[in-house]
């Protein structure tokens, strides 16, 4: 067996190593794109563990605890058997940002300074970094994870600007490091609006026993007072790993498919190269049947190969981008053995369809199998004979060109449609901050006039009262939340800063906003009709009304240290809300993130693979063309001249292709921003990257195509036709 | 116009030496027609190759007017395959993926005046009707005379011609080597045409004889 498969190996060790490539790349890239999808999952997970740790029980307030449903509760609690113990908490919630997919939220429990070392041994938690917060202060402990994803480090004030739940700022004292992801505080964490009651310790082995007793006696009691525990747990678990799960089935069926659809391709030119090696084996006494079995043999044994070195890459990989990747932005990796042996996928499929194609050769007749080598006529022949481009039609008509010219036409197609894609989100959502740039909009916890230092005021051109309106934009693959400033149209500054012309009541918007509004992408703008503004750019506007009921401040500015005082006396204030451009930045990061991530792994991995086919082919092209170029040379065209014919041929495949995938590129971007993308635009530097990129990658091609064609050139011996 | 002065190729293997061409003087002169007979494994082709620099003599010089051939550069050797000589081989060895009139071009650089010299020497060679036509829509036949064509396009002053009429039956066979001999005859270029039969050159002027690697004068005929 195995001296088998070390002669199937030596006959042609080239062509089978590119295919042990590419399917080990198949395979890592769905090991490592299934973990990053099934990070997210495992990381909600965690979040969700905590209840197993123990029972939550807490209600709704606005206006901190109230008495009588606690006493109602300890009353419960007094029943309940199993109980152990019980923590009187109340709960802050903090945005999770799970690479800009998505945001969990998860809880910090203010608790009395004495529970502390229980709440962590219960958690199986413990304290890596810092020290313990201090009673009466926004001090907390959280997730170690937590900090590397919202980049703060401990001493630095954690700001929680676009999360409704809680508004404040924390000061992180501490990192915690166990299975679940959470943050313990002082009491009073929530700042008077958020959720109260109580954490209930049962003993070994009686949790599920207890949340049922506790869900059946509160819901008797009607109250409006929700338990959270181990079976609400492992719920949540479920719900978060489904979603995900989703995620990576996607993303493992469009590589699978690539990466299936590329094997089959380079399978079905071997077979095709072979047919007369087939034939003869036929011709001697084989069975088709026999030689189906060894054909499919030797397909396994590729496929087998690759799979098992993609297995080990993927897992290298993962481990490394662990370091790189998952820890710093506060993920964890989940259980990746599913998602590996779906990666099976690949090889099999593979395999059945290469045994197809063989057998629909091999049902050929003899004489077919045996005279089948020069002729070829295949689908794209008949297309490019007579194209219309004369300078294309000479390269076209040889063999390997066309599927080179094929591919580079996706790629240039899909680099040009991506990166439109990626540019136009970030640029917009980056312009939309531009009208922060000379304003910033700051907003107190608690209703009350903020008394802005005097030496703000004096050097701003404008303090306005004003609200700010949160509006739900869909974009693409989720929904965005900008920001609009409501100010009152009696202010006599409007006039000079902003609005030429006001009048009362008008919703002033970008060119952008406009029509997402009018496609019905937005919500929370209430009935009034918008107006388009030229100065303003991206997804941004103003409400203008009559009267304001007026939550916060919006100072006009200058110059950026300004902005850095208001920040500064903002966080010395404990005011809860400040929106300028430092925050719209954040916001890009977080929310183009993960976009970014998708868009280069599709890009790159487009990029690796055409590379690969485009080397194979090239190599194909000249092999393919050793018969013509012995001609050639016999009736007097020298090396030199070869090599430059084919290299023109290349330059001109290439650049035409790209060419037309960007042109296509470009069409069917304008198509999908004009039917799903309104409000969208794109900026003039996206061209410039886009060819970048595809001339980065002719480039690559062009080199590596070359120096195939002068190494073989050069082993070209021009009577080796005549005498073989 | 050819003159070999003690030619010899040698295959060296680890065993041992074997000459597909013995010591070999020979003179051809401009405008003959010359052919190379012998059975098959016999150096003939040896011989042929060797004159138009397709392959290099273990020793012995070539001259082709007078200048030494066998140590040109490939590229020199290239260019002077494409100016002086013309090449018709058993195989057609036409480019499958160009029209017949692009492969009778091929080696042409210089295209001046060339739609005019495609015409005439397609219409001598019957082959009009088939030029936009690719190898694989031609019949052997067909496909030999294409090769003729391409062998002839740019006014060889010695044809070459290797077994070209194997592959055809007699009538085909026939066509292709009177088409040779009139070109030659009347440009005055220099034919060499090997052949593994006697029969088909039984009426050239000049006879050479290849066996064992030993060239003779055939004089039979003269």
């Amino acid at each position: 067996m195995l001296k088998y498969i070390w002669l199937y190996f030596r006959r042609r060790p080239g062509r089978i190593l590119v295919f042990i490539i590419v399917v080990a790349l198949g395979v890592a890239v769905s090991i490592v794109l299934s973990s990053i999808f099934l990070s997210f999952g495992e990381t909600r997970s965690r979040i969700s563990k905590i209840n197993e740790n123990w029972i939550t029980v807490q209600y709704l307030s606005d206006t901190g605890r109230k008495e009588e449903i606690d006493d109602n509760l300890k009353e419960i609690f007094a029943d309940v058997s199993g109980i152990s113990d019980v923590i009187q908490v109340d709960i802050a919630y903090l945005g999770y940002n799970l690479f800009g997919s998505a945001r969990a939220n998860f809880p910090v429990y203010g608790i009395k300074q004495t529970d502390i070392a229980r709440i962590l041994q219960v958690s199986q938690s413990y304290i890596v970094d810092g020290r313990i917060f201090s009673p009466k202060t926004n001090e907390i402990m959280v997730s170690d994870s937590f900090l590397k994803a919202s980049g703060v480090g401990i001493g630095l004030v954690y700001e929680e600007i676009f999360e409704t739940a809680s508004r404040g700022l924390y000061n992180v004292v501490a990192a915690l490091k166990g299975p679940s992801v959470f943050g313990i505080g002082p009491s009073g964490i929530s700042g008077g609006k958020g959720a109260y009651g109580f954490i209930v310790l049962s003993e070994r082995g009686f949790s599920i026993a207890v949340e049922s007793e506790l869900r059946s006696r509160i819901a008797g009691e009607e109250l409006k007072v929700g338990v959270q525990g181990p079976i609400s747990s492992r719920e949540n678990i479920e719900r978060s790993y489904s979603g995900y799960y989703l995620g990576v089935l996607l993303c493992n069926l469009c590589v699978a498919l690539v990466f299936i659809i590329g094997l089959t391709m380079l399978n079905s030119v071997s077979i095709r190269e072979r047919r007369k090696e087939y034939g003869i084996l036929a011709a001697i006494g084989h069975s088709p049947a026999s030689l189906g079995a060894r054909l499919f043999f030797e397909s396994v044994y590729q496929c087998a190969a690759g799979w098992i070195i993609g297995l080990f890459a993927g897992r290298i990989l993962v481990s490394y981008l662990e370091t790189r990747f998952f820890e710093p932005n506060g993920l964890f990796v989940g259980d990746i053995f599913v998602s590996t042996i779906w990666t099976l996928v690949i090889p099999a499929v593979t395999v059945v369809f290469t045994q197809v194609l063989i057998g629909s050769h091999l049902s050929r007749d003899l004489v077919g199998l045996l005279k089948s080598s020069e002729k070829k006529k295949g689908i794209l022949k008949n297309r490019f004979k007579n194209i219309s481009l004369p300078w294309l039609r000479f390269p076209l008509r040889s063999d390997g060109y066309r599927s080179l010219f094929v591919n580079i036409i996706v790629f240039a197609l899909l680099v040009t449609l991506f990166g439109s894609l990626l540019s136009s989100l970030t640029d917009t959502i980056r312009d939309s901050g531009r009208f922060f740039d000379s304003c910033s909009y700051v907003q107190t916890m608690e209703s009350g006039d903020i008394e802005l230092p005097e030496e703000i005021v004096s050097r701003s051109r404008a303090v306005l009262p004003a609200s700010l309106l949160n509006l739900d934009v869909k974009l693409i693959f989720g929904t965005t939340e900008i920001f609009i400033p409501v100010v009152s149209s009696k202010n006599s500054e409007l006039e000079q800063t902003l609005v030429e012309d006001t009048s009362e009541n008008a919703f002033y918007v970008s060119k952008g906003l406009f029509d997402l509004i009018n496609s019905g992408e937005v919500n929370g703008y209430g009935n009034s009709s918008p107006v388009v503004l030229p100065s303003l750019y991206g997804l941004s506007g103003i409400v203008v009304e009559e009267e304001v009921a007026a939550e916060g401040l919006l100072i006009f500015h200058a110059g950026d240290d300004l902005v850095e005082e208001i920040r500064l006396f903002a966080s010395e204030a404990g005011v809860a809300e400040v929106v300028d451009r430092r925050s719209f930045e954040a916001k890009i990061l977080k929310e183009s993130q993960f976009m970014n991530l998708i868009t280069s792994i599709i890009i790159y991995l487009q990029f690796f693979v055409v590379v690969i086919i485009a080397v194979v082919t090239v190599t194909r092209i000249v092999l393919g063309r050793r018969r013509e170029l012995a001609i050639r040379n016999i009736i007097g065209q020298g090396r030199g001249e070869i090599a430059l014919l084919l290299f023109g041929e290349l330059i001109l495949v290439l650049f035409s292709g790209a060419t037309i995938g960007f042109i296509l590129g470009t069409m069917s971007w304008s198509i999908f921003k004009a039917f799903f993308l309104s409000g969208v635009y794109i900026s003039s530097f996206v061209a410039a990257k886009v060819f970048l990129k595809i001339f980065i990658m002719i480039l690559i091609v062009l080199f590596s195509g070359l120096a195939m064609e002068r190494y073989l050139i050069s082993k070209q011996d021009p009577l080796s036709i005549i005498e073989r | 116009m050819f003159e070999l002065k003690e030619v010899a190729l040698i295959y060296e293997t680890k065993k041992q030496a074997l000459a597909a061409l013995k010591s070999t003087n020979l003179i051809i002169e401009q405008g003959e027609e010359v052919g190379v007979f012998g059975p098959s494994g016999s150096g003939k082709s040896s011989l042929l190759f060797i004159m138009s620099t397709l392959k290099e003599p273990s020793r012995g010089e070539v001259k082709y007017e007078g200048k030494e051939i066998t140590a040109l550069t490939p590229s020199a050797k290239a260019e002077l395959r494409r100016k002086e000589f013309g090449f018709v081989f058993q195989e057609h060895f036409l480019i499958n993926h160009l029209t017949v009139r692009e492969n009778i071009l091929v080696p042409i650089r210089d295209k001046q005046g060339i739609k005019r010299r495609v015409e005439e020497i397609t219409t001598a060679l019957g082959l009009e009707d088939l030029l936009k036509r690719f190898p694989y829509e031609l019949s052997v036949g067909q496909s030999q005379r294409v090769a003729v064509a391409r062998a002839l396009i740019g006014n060889p002053k010695v044809v070459f011609a290797d077994e070209p009429t194997a592959s055809l039956d007699d009538e085909n066979g026939r066509k292709v080597i009177n088409l040779l001999r009139s070109y030659c005859s009347k440009s005055g270029a220099t034919l060499i045409l090997v052949s593994h039969s006697a029969e088909i050159i039984a009426d050239f002027k000049r006879r050479i004889k290849v066996e064992n690697g030993q060239v003779y004068e055939d004089t039979v005929n003269a």
